[in-house]
């Protein structure tokens, strides 16, 4: 797996032995652009796609915000799955899981080709088509993710989705506590109809 | 090299994708500048009517009466728009927020402007109100709508903070400040006041359908009960004009404004990415939720049916 191209190829059709070369080689410049590149990409389909159903005023909105987002989730996605992940006993780097991570992102410029398809299609299908090309792309995206997991830290599967699903188990037990104990605080109420 | 050929071949694919997207778009632009000629404005009101902007992520915005308060506005100071169908889909809300809409739809209205409903599955309650203050209502027959009434949700949860062990001591300015605080039980001189507050509001909701839809306030009082109807009872007791759908309503506004031959239709509000994707069965599959959410929340306030409960339980 010489060069970038090697390494993309290898992620979409050979993901397990990519995510292990590209967790060994650490090379960040290349996850970096494989990860602006899946973020820019989408994005310019959506900009049209925005355009079209006329919310051209919040394109500098929505466009900023996803970028920054998704960066975010990228940086502390990687430090908080990271952390877990040593929990759990894993032994692979932060910086590997940060550039898998990047790679696991580059199935999302296929969204494209995808929703021009789509937007061919009659009417009737044209949502469905949509909708099933958002799934898969979200589904592969998925499935590298636990895959770059897994390779990082030699994780099985099922531990894999663990350190994956963990930070959203947190959440929603600590948003059960709040939501069943901040109603005390909600004294107020408005008159319904 | 193969691997990079693959690529290379995706890379170009993805090029010319984004070539005929941009092409796509521009179509798009040009398409919606076809006409100048008299519009009718569609107006949707979806989901729990509630007060100020919403809920806004992303992808889409939620809830809030501000934005159809815009909405109205921006129908108002176009004048190409000669009449407005509302298209409600909603089980009620606050009455604040129905309230503040339905005063905007009585300025809209005064500016010489149709206004006509469309009620969708639902339209009861706070939905009602917002119809009410239309210039014709137009239902399926099946439509849900109706519940005209006012209700003051009360939990008391006094009895799980004992068990959990929380006891929550308050310093008050006033003897009613806490009312309606969930960890204790109302007191008779709080249920009064409540009761007063939503007496009021009732009477200012049959004011509304009384004047709206030119009855007899007596005769609104009749109705007014809180059940619900359905777009046919509805029909036979005067509190909706004509049974159609969103067509047949869109067809009565343009008759109403006097538009001539088939009229440009001007959509208001944004659907979002998510909404063009998942939106249709998402929305429905909502509103039958919160509809069904807010039934049993009245259920709920009024205890369980007599009949449901067993003999020995039952107040004689």
């Amino acid at each position: 797996m010489g060069n970038v191209f090697d390494a993309l190829y290898d992620v979409l059709f050979q993901p397990k032995i990519a995510m292990k070369m590209i967790a060994e080689q650490k090379n960040i410049s290349q996850g970096v652009i494989v990860f602006f590149l899946s973020l820019v990409i989408p994005l310019w389909a959506l900009y049209f796609g925005l355009q079209d159903v006329g919310m051209s005023a919040m394109v500098p909105f929505i466009i900023g915000f996803k970028i920054i987002s998704s960066m975010l989730m990228w940086f502390m996605g990687a430090a908080v799955w990271h952390l877990i992940a040593e929990f759990l006993g894993g032994r692979g780097t932060g910086l590997g899981l940060f550039i898998t991570l990047g790679f696991a992102q580059f199935p999302q410029i296929l969204i494209v080709p995808l929703w021009v398809i789509a937007a061919l299609l009659p009417a009737s299908l044209k949502s469905i088509m949509m909708a099933a090309a958002a799934l898969i792309i979200f589904a592969w995206t998925f499935f590298l993710t636990i895959t770059a997991i897994k390779e990082v830290y030699e994780f099985s599967t099922a531990k894999a989705m663990l350190v994956i699903i963990a930070p959203v188990l947190a959440i929603l037990v600590v948003g059960a506590i709040a939501f069943t104990f901040i109603g005390s605080a909600m004294t107020q109420m408005p008159m319904w109809l | 090299m193969y691997k990079k050929s693959v690529i290379i071949v995706i890379g170009v694919v993805i090029a010319l994708s984004l070539i005929g997207l941009a092409f796509q778009g521009f179509g798009a632009k040009n398409k919606g500048k076809v006409s100048q000629a008299d519009k009718i404005a569609i107006i949707y009101v979806d989901g729990v009517i509630i007060g100020g902007r919403g809920q806004s992520s992303v992808l889409m915005e939620q809830g809030g009466t501000d934005q159809i308060i815009k909405q109205i506005h921006q129908a108002r100071d176009d004048g190409s728009v000669k009449a407005v169908v509302l298209r409600i889909n909603s089980p009620g809300g606050s009455a604040a927020a129905s309230q503040e809409v339905g005063e905007e739809l009585k300025k809209l209205r005064a500016q010489g402007k149709v206004v006509v409903t469309s009620m969708g599955d639902v339209a009861a309650s706070g939905g009602y109100w917002l119809a009410a203050c239309t210039d014709k209502i137009y239902a399926n027959p099946t439509t849900m709508t109706g519940s005209i009434g006012v209700y003051m949700p009360y939990a008391n949860w006094e009895e799980l903070y004992k068990k959990v062990g929380i006891y929550q001591e308050k310093i008050k300015s006033g003897p009613h400040k806490d009312i309606l605080s969930p960890e204790r039980q109302m007191t008779d001189e709080e249920r009064e006041i409540i009761q007063v507050m939503v007496d009021d509001i009732y009477n200012q909701f049959v004011d509304v359908v009384a004047q709206g839809r030119k009855m007899d306030k007596e005769q609104v009082k009749k109705l007014a009960d809180g059940r619900i109807y359905t777009g046919n009872q509805a029909k036979q007791l005067g509190l909706v004009d004509e049974l159609g759908n969103m067509y047949d309503a869109i067809d009565g506004a343009s008759q109403l404004a006097g538009i001539e031959g088939k009229p440009t239709i001007k959509e208001f509000g944004k659907t979002s990415p998510w909404n063009m994707l998942f939106g249709p069965s998402e929305k429905i599959s909502t509103l039958l939720e919160q509809f069904l959410l807010q039934k049993a929340s009245n259920q709920m306030n009024l205890g369980v049916p007599l009949e449901a409960t067993p003999e020995k339980w039952q107040v004689k």
